[in-house]
């Protein structure tokens, strides 16, 4: 394992630690567990195939934006066509990533500026769709969410997607030619491009693949609140990148993997619920995360090899 | 005569390499002296060292007869030593005069604003002093590569005198890597005025350069010295030998291997043209074919090239291959026709250096290697190690970083990638660019060995030397028009015999 995982997994054993030893009762209770695994499952969800983005070098800035849009979606596709929604959710999904990546790689625009643009169209169909209200399940679908949330002693069916996509996304990751290829891209796109690679076709892939991931994220939201938000994206955004960044992946691209998101997930999961046990006001979570993030990136990135820093 | 400088019995020591071992130079007034040797030599250690980028472990340096202490570059600039660096340090969005004084503004302060006149004055002046005609006021990326490089050499005889250093050293590493052969007589033209009022210390791969510029040459080998030659004595011949520590008794491009190629055309072009890049291009590739592309920059060889390798489109004209015309719109697409491009930017495009020697070699073709949707690791493993040991690349396992491989591995890494591939067209720009000059032989051998067994290659080379010696068939480019094919299978046409179609 290398220096960067080592670290992150050595933060998250640390901060479980102090949490466990510092208040017991109220971090070890069953009921918080159970919140930390259905945040930390929300977030890795999110997160998995934005890593692929990011490890490409790119960045997608829309993934709040759909969050919002896809929650609407799936809610109202419940209430309508019960068992569809699942599939019209994440077909959605891979498609509307897929238009990031099109955007991207078609258009040549920098996917900084052409996902921070989708964002705002995808927050807006939310607003429009939803009518600007949350929208409520009818007690008809709710058994419908029944896969996502069964209970095997304190672990739900949404903790159980998270965990198998784990595998497969590891699995995509370091042992398919898409996955060598992505990796490849991220240390040098010129030379994947002239050894015959379909560079635009992995990124576009890349980006399907985060839009699918906040497809995924958002089902497993509703199946918490039982309702479609189309604001929850929001506040989302900067969690789900700083969980990436903050496991190892380097936003310069070739550096790190859906391993390191695991780790990352699970320090801002750990921070977020640890703040709030320990009894810390929750406005100040904002600082701390801003905080971590920076430390991560200034201890998994061998600064002294980078020249110039923009 | 008293020398200039005289570095004396210097020594270095990197984390497990002995990158020097009492090594001596000598540069006397008015004079270009040549530092050659293989990659790892020492070479460039030796003139860091004297620039002040490293600190010797041992040894004494001179100026002028005096000792000196140089701790950091500071030091050496204000000991009027300059150097000017291959990959070339000016500001192509800035213009001359703010490139030439860049750091150095606070000369220029007048009442706590900058006196842009008296810099253009100064600057003119010192343009003038190396016989550059050009404005000031020109941004630095309308220049050519030679006349980059003058305004840092301007710019390293002006901070000697900001020092009182009338005689100043200035180090020139690989300058005519970029330059084309009109520039280099040029550039060479010159630092031979030049010379009157500066020393030069001059490294460079390009041994007939140096033979032809340097007025002495040192010969490094294992970070010792093996040879000083004075201009009378030296020859290409002779500084290979003292380089590689042996006489090189074959060929140098192993012509007597050379085979007449296959009747088989792979690649036709009829009437090709790019607008403002080449016009009107047709020619046959055979099977076995090595063909050289000559001209210099601007002659459109290097965007022929590239629009062989979907990198270029064409206006009009059309691409044959095994009687079959086709479209190449993209790499990718020429890949899947058989066709594979070897890059003169080997760290940035030729390579992924932070990928191991495996993922570099099968990156092509994984998406063959896959048992499923999961790439068989094994198999990548089995068939790299074949290359490295078919290629004798240098590496203990197929896992290592190609970052940690020296030049010529690398590039031999880069050719099994094309070889396991089994492209039939190869595009070849620059192959043995960097590389030292054993490893340069077994690229040859290798060259020669793919033509045996059917490929097809076209070749740009550092030199007309390397391009004659190659080539079955050499096409020269000029002004985007082919002005000149003549047949070397049968006997090797002279350089001369090629610059006529050239300039």
């Amino acid at each position: 394992m290398d220096k960067g995982k080592l670290l992150a997994l050595s933060v998250v054993a640390v901060l479980f630690a102090v949490l466990a030893f510092s208040s017991p009762q109220a971090f070890l209770s069953r009921y918080n567990i159970g919140t930390l695994l259905d945040y930390a499952a929300t977030y890795f969800i999110a997160a998995i195939g934005l890593t692929f983005v990011i490890m490409i070098g790119s960045i997608d800035l829309s993934v709040g934006g759909m969050l919002s849009l896809f929650t609407v979606v799936f809610v109202l596709a419940l209430n309508y066509f019960g068992f569809w929604a699942y599939f019209i959710t994440i077909g959605l999904g891979f498609l509307l990533g897929m238009a990031n990546g099109l955007v991207f790689t078609k258009l040549k625009i920098p996917s900084f500026i052409g996902t921070f643009g989708t964002s705002g169209v995808f927050a807006s169909l939310a607003l429009i769709v939803s009518g600007g209200r949350p929208i409520g399940l009818r007690p008809q679908a709710l058994s419908l969410l029944n896969p996502l949330t069964f209970e095997l002693g304190p672990i739900k069916g949404s903790h159980l997607l998270a965990f198998v996509l784990f595998g497969i996304f590891f699995l995509i990751q370091n042992s398919t030619p898409f996955g060598k290829y992505v990796a490849a891209i991220g240390h040098s796109e010129r030379a994947t491009l002239l050894s015959g690679i379909k560079v635009d076709r992995t990124k576009i892939f890349c980006f399907a693949l985060s839009g699918l991931s906040a497809a995924l994220a958002s089902i497993v939201l509703v199946s918490r609140m039982l309702s479609g938000d189309p604001t929850i994206g929001t506040p989302y955004q900067l969690q789900v990148i700083a969980a990436v960044v903050v496991g190892g992946t380097a936003l310069t691209g070739g550096v790190g993997g859906v391993f390191n998101t695991l780790l990352g997930t699970l320090i801002i999961t750990l921070v977020g619920n640890g703040l709030y046990v320990v009894g810390i006001d929750v406005y100040y979570q904002m600082i701390i995360t801003g905080i971590i993030t920076m430390v991560a990136v200034i201890l998994t990135l061998d600064r002294t090899k980078i020249k110039v820093v923009k | 005569m008293e020398p200039v400088l005289r570095m004396e019995n210097i020594s270095k020591t990197f984390p497990g390499v002995r990158a020097l071992e009492d090594v001596n130079i000598e540069v006397f007034p008015n004079e270009i002296v040549g530092l050659v040797g293989e990659n790892g030599a020492g070479k460039s250690t030796l003139v860091k060292i004297l620039a002040g980028v490293y600190r010797a472990d041992k040894g004494e340096i001179f100026l002028r007869g005096q000792k000196v202490g140089i701790k950091n570059p500071n030091d050496a600039r204000a000991l009027g030593i300059g150097m000017v660096f291959q990959e070339q340090a000016v500001l192509p969005n800035m213009r001359v005069y703010e490139n030439l004084f860049l750091g150095r503004e606070k000369f220029f302060v007048r009442r706590g604003t900058l006196d842009q006149k008296l810099m253009m004055q100064e600057a003119t002046k010192i343009l003038e002093e190396v016989g550059l005609e050009l404005s000031p006021q020109v941004y630095v990326h309308e220049l050519n590569f030679m006349e980059r490089q003058m305004v840092e050499i301007a710019r390293n005889i002006w901070l000697a005198r900001q020092a009182r250093v009338d005689y100043p050293i200035i180090i020139l590493d690989e300058p005519t890597t970029v330059l084309e052969e009109e520039e280099i007589e040029r550039l060479f033209n010159k630092l031979r005025e030049l010379k009157k009022r500066v020393s030069f210390i001059y490294i460079s791969h390009r041994l007939k350069e140096v033979v032809e510029l340097c007025d002495r040459v040192y010969v490094l080998k294992d970070g010792q010295n093996a040879g000083c030659f004075f201009h009378e004595e030296v020859s290409e011949e002779l500084l290979r030998s003292r380089m590689v520590g042996r006489e090189l008794h074959e060929e140098y491009y192993l012509a007597s291997k050379q085979r007449e190629p296959a009747e088989k055309v792979v690649l036709e072009l009829r009437n090709c043209t790019k607008r403002d890049a080449f016009y009107n291009i047709s020619f046959r590739l055979h099977q076995g074919e090595i063909l050289s592309l000559c001209g210099t920059v601007g002659s459109g060889k290097e965007e022929l090239c590239r629009a062989l390798y979907g990198e270029v489109k064409l206006d009009s004209g059309e691409i044959w291959m095994e009687r079959e015309r086709v479209n190449i719109n993209s790499p990718d697409q020429a890949f899947a026709l058989g066709i594979g491009y070897i890059s003169e930017d080997r760290r940035n495009e030729g390579l992924i250096l932070h990928l191991p020697i495996f993922e570099n070699i099968t990156l092509p073709i994984v998406h063959r290697l896959v048992w499923g949707f999961l790439v068989k690791r094994k198999e990548q493993f089995r068939l790299s190690q074949e290359m490295i040991n078919k290629l004798r690349i240098k590496a203990p396992s197929p896992s290592v970083l190609c970052f940690n491989l020296s030049g010529g591995n690398q590039q031999k890494v880069v050719i099994a990638k094309w070889l396991l591939s089994q492209v039939k067209v190869l595009i070849m720009s620059h192959p043995t660019r960097g590389v030292d000059v054993g490893a340069k032989h077994e690229i040859y051998a290798l060259i020669r060995e793919m033509a045996e067994n059917g490929m097809a290659m076209i070749v740009m080379g550092d030199s007309f030397e390397e391009d004659i010696g190659l080539a079955n068939r050499i096409i020269v480019m000029k002004d985007g028009r082919i002005s000149g094919v003549l047949d070397a299978t049968e006997s090797k046409p002279a350089p001369s015999d090629l610059i006529q179609y050239v300039v």
